[in-house]
């Protein structure tokens, strides 16, 4: 594996490559995490999502541009310090541990803090915005994609273009969460 | 519109510090005194945080997918309580998840008794013998409180409780042990000294030991105790406050 244009094909929102990394490194990292740790399967697998979750974010943000180490290293040292979390979360709050955010189900929305509450109000005004605005406005503010690479993708005549789409955009998303958020108050 | 996609343009700049030194200034500026400005600022912050937490969501939901389709594959079905593992749970003690699955037995009209109510919530706290945080002064102080807690974790209360008696003062893990150990014995009054013990010393079993206070109340019948050691719970948002909130309520 070349794991440097495995970066960049990961960055430009390449899914397959994702899924193999996911794919290579699961049996092995499974085993290791329940071996050293001692947790569950179950808890193994949020870990290891988790882990992946991490990896996908820091390739986003362009904190991991190019492995110094294999990609084996990288995932196991993250799966490391995820483990260690859960553990010293599971310590404090002794009695929580399924409430250890580790991807999992979120089973306690009215213990979110109303921070929460309001990103969570931004989540469904996206999913009614609708696309194309929704899919460039996660382009531009999650994968941290420059404008000209969201024009190209998107099929956009040049980056103006797809600028003032995503300034109409986010004019749109704004009036629906306003409306929804105050439709709460 | 085309102002205020102006201005969208300028927030998201500014919330990203990319816009230039003049115009940043100007910006500031006219923050002080457009109330509007500041509005739609507060809004871009929201909205670009949250739009990133959607494509997170969306992200964890493909990873998700990904795992889900490993499910059928020959994974070991076995699973290992968290709470056996010594090595990694060094520290003194994992609780068990405390069942509150039972709010439906009760007929709504009659008030479920003190100590039914205690049989729902009571769950004995479960423990680790790791060996992680303990304050051990001697090795033989160190292998009693082992023995004590082996036999706690066997549910032996009363060996338990002679053990830890003699040397509950030496700190916080053999007093809350002791406590424990009396309430699962069906001692609620020693119970009750030894939980308020630990409280008063403020430290990591402050949170237990409030719940298992509140409970020993409830084991003694003294409603009017239970539900003011009930209401320092869910006033401290403890993770034990939603069990609290949902036992005070029965309580009345």
């Amino acid at each position: 594996m070349v794991e440097t244009s495995l970066i960049e094909k990961i960055k430009k929102g390449g899914e397959s490559e994702l899924a193999e990394v996911y794919k290579a490194f699961r049996g092995e990292f499974l085993s290791w995490i329940t071996k050293n740790f001692k947790c569950t399967q179950d808890d193994a697998k949020d870990i290891y999502q988790h882990t992946i979750l991490i990896f996908y974010e820091n390739i986003l943000s362009g904190k991991l541009v190019e492995l110094k180490s294999s990609a084996k290293t990288y995932l196991f040292a993250i799966g490391k310090n995820k483990a260690l979390e859960l553990y010293k979360a599971s310590n404090r709050f002794t009695d929580d541990f399924d409430t250890v955010k580790l991807g999992g189900v979120d089973n306690s929305l009215e213990e979110l803090d109303e921070k929460e509450d309001d990103l969570r109000l931004v989540v469904k005004s996206l999913d009614e915005l609708g696309e194309p605005c929704s899919q460039l406005l996660r382009l531009y503010y999650y994968q941290k994609r420059s404008m000209d690479e969201i024009a190209a993708e998107m099929g956009y005549k040049n980056t103006d273009t797809a600028k003032s789409l995503k300034y109409k955009c986010m004019r749109r998303l704004k009036k629906i969460y306003k409306k929804a958020s105050v439709s709460l108050n | 519109m085309e102002n205020e996609d102006k201005d969208i343009a300028l927030a998201e700049g500014y919330i990203e510090g990319s816009l230039t030194e003049n115009e940043r200034s100007d910006f500031e500026k006219r923050l002080m005194e457009e109330k509007e400005l500041q509005e739609l600022l507060n809004d871009m912050k929201t909205l670009t945080v949250g739009i990133a937490y959607a494509g997170r969501e969306s992200a964890r939901q493909k990873i998700a997918e990904l795992e889900a389709s490993f499910q059928e594959e020959n994974e070991e079905t076995k699973v290992i309580p968290i709470w056996q593992n010594r090595k990694f749970f060094a520290a003194a003690a994992v609780v068990a998840i405390l069942l509150v699955s039972t709010f439906t037995i009760f007929n709504l009209n009659q008030s479920p008794s003190s100590e039914a109510l205690f049989q729902t919530y009571y769950e004995p706290y479960m423990i680790l013998s790791g060996s992680g945080t303990r304050n051990t002064d001697s090795e033989s102080a160190a292998n009693d409180q082992d023995k004590a807690l082996i036999a706690y974790e066997q549910q032996k209360y009363e060996e338990a409780i002679a053990i830890l008696e003699p040397i509950q003062q030496d700190n916080e893990i053999n007093k809350f042990y002791l406590s424990s150990a009396y309430l699962a014995s069906g001692q609620a009054e020693k119970a009750i000294d030894g939980f308020q013990g630990v409280i008063s010393s403020g430290g990591e079993y402050t949170r237990q030991a409030q719940w298992y206070l509140a409970l020993s109340y409830v084991k003694l019948g003294d409603v009017e105790e239970a539900k003011s050691a009930l209401s320092v719970i869910i006033e401290s948002g403890s993770a034990y406050s939603k069990k609290a909130k949902a036992l005070f309520v029965q309580l009345d």
